[in-house]
This record gives structure tokens, sequence and C-alpha cells, in this order.
């Protein structure tokens, strides 16, 4: 559909513009991206992106404790807090539930053995002769 | 000893045809599932080498966030044409139904367009590519409850 909108920044507009160009999209398509976007940010989701933040700040700040006494322990991190150390991550799991955590952020991971290394395709880090 | 064959099917950006599984993608505690009914195609794709990469909308729709393993864990990847990304990794569940279940890390990424399924998800099963017939094969020797 077609919509006129007046008022619109004339600087933001030039990024968009800029951006979309960039992209290969056209305005409409960009500033229905950009609308769709500004929608989900809705004050649930900011609650939830807070205490991922929260849960981030504890892991920083207990990963040293965790490797040097807790290493091969599962780890479950919510609220900002280390909530459960278990030695299977079914127990960690069943904590979860059973703190009715379940829907909330979370971070689970096995302390010093949890490490993701990816190769998507061929993998530029590799010499060649 | 069980096994399912699949046809290939054609991934959307070749016209090359692919092998291709149906799979069901669950949340760790088995109460989310994708899809909610039927089955999700995913590629098999022996030039990753994680178990599951789907797009962010499916990770999203699994609450899997719930179960992300902190992004310090996680390595920058380097694709071949040099971009860096930096991919979301959480803890599930993947079914190929009737043949097995099994508890993976699953991969994210905004660019992420389809699920590929790596080379850590075909250890330990059998697979076998007839290009003449253009069917994959997968064989499992555990049990499907496991």
């Amino acid at each position: 559909m077609d919509v006129l909108v007046r008022g619109i920044d004339s600087e933001v507009y030039a990024k968009l513009k800029a951006r979309a160009s960039e992209l290969g999209l056209k305005i409409g398509e960009a500033l229905t991206d950009a609308i769709k976007t500004w929608m989900n940010k809705s004050p649930e989701k900011n609650e939830r992106e807070r205490e991922q933040d929260l849960n981030i700040a504890t892991f920083r700040r207990m990963r040293r404790f965790l490797e040097k006494n807790h290493r091969g322990n599962w780890v479950l991190i919510a609220k900002g807090e280390v909530v459960k150390l278990a030695d299977s991550l079914e127990e960690i799991i069943e904590a979860k539930k059973n703190e009715g955590l379940t829907g909330r952020p979370s971070l689970v991971f096995k302390v010093g053995e949890t490490e993701v290394r990816r190769t998507l395709g061929l993998n530029t880090g590799r010499k060649t002769k | 000893m069980i096994e399912k064959t699949w046809n290939y099917s054609t991934p959307p950006v070749s016209n090359v045809p692919a092998p291709y599984i149906e799979i069901v993608v669950y949340n760790p505690e088995r109460s989310l599932k994708y899809p909610s009914k039927g089955t999700l195609n995913a590629m098999i794709d022996t030039g990753f080498d994680g178990y599951l990469i789907t797009p962010i909308n499916i990770f999203n729709e699994l609450k899997l966030d719930d179960y992300e393993i902190p992004q310090e864990l996680i390595e920058t990847t380097e694709i071949f044409t040099g971009e860096r990304m930096k991919l979301r990794t959480s803890l599930a569940i993947v079914e190929i139904p009737g043949l097995l279940q099994k508890q993976i890390e699953i991969d994210t990424h905004k660019n992420c367009q389809e699920p590929l399924l790596g080379r850590l998800f075909l250890e330990k099963l059998i697979t076998t590519l007839d290009g003449l017939k253009r069917k994959i094969t997968v064989t499992s020797q555990s049990d499907v409850s496991k």
C-alpha cells in the first residue's frame, strides 16, 4: 500500500535511503523492516534484555571462581545469580523448572569444557601452499 | 540398526539437488517444538562442523535464550569470504522421527537462511549419499528413546 508520511527527519531519511541502497532494498521494504523492529521492542522484551545483561555480568564476575573451583560442573545462571551447579544437564533442566525459571533467559554451560568453535564452509584460517 | 531414506531436494539458492532430512527441534525441557506440526527440512552440509545452525526465527520460537551459552565461550567464526560472524549458541534437542533424538548445541545467525546439519550431528551415524538415485540414507545404531 502507499502511505504519505509528513515530518520525517531529513538526516534520518537520508541514512535510511543509503542503508537500503547498500542492502539492495526498496525504501518501502527498509521502512517496513524498521517499523517491525520498533514494534517488537515491547517493555516485556526490554525487561528480558535487562535480565540477559545481568546474567552476562554475573558470568563475567564468576567465571574465574567457577573455573578454579567447579571445573566439569554444569552451571545455571538466571536472575543475575548462579542458581545451580550440577553434575548433569538433566539436573540443570530440572532445577530450572523447579525454581520457576521456565521462560526466563538463562546461561547454561559446563565449566571449563563448553567452548564453541565453528567452521562454516572453507576456513580462511588455514594456510594454502 | 534403524535407517531412513529421503529424496534429495533443490535448495533455495542453487539448482543442484542436495541431501535434506526431516527433523524436529525441541527446547531442552521438551515443552516447545519446531515446527509445532510435521517436520522441518534440514540440509546436510559437511562444510559446517557444528550440529545444527538455524535461522533466527526458529531460535526465537523455541525461546532458546532460556538455555544460551555465554558469548565469551563462543569463538568468532570466519567464513570463506573472510567475513567474521559471531554466532549465538544454545542447547536443544534434535529428533529424526522414528530414528533418533540427540542433545545438541544449536547455532544461529541473522544471515542464516535455512537449517543446516553439520559434521558434529553426523558423528555416530552412517550417512550414505546416493548421487545416482538422489537419495540420502541415515542409519542409527542407538535407541530412538535415548
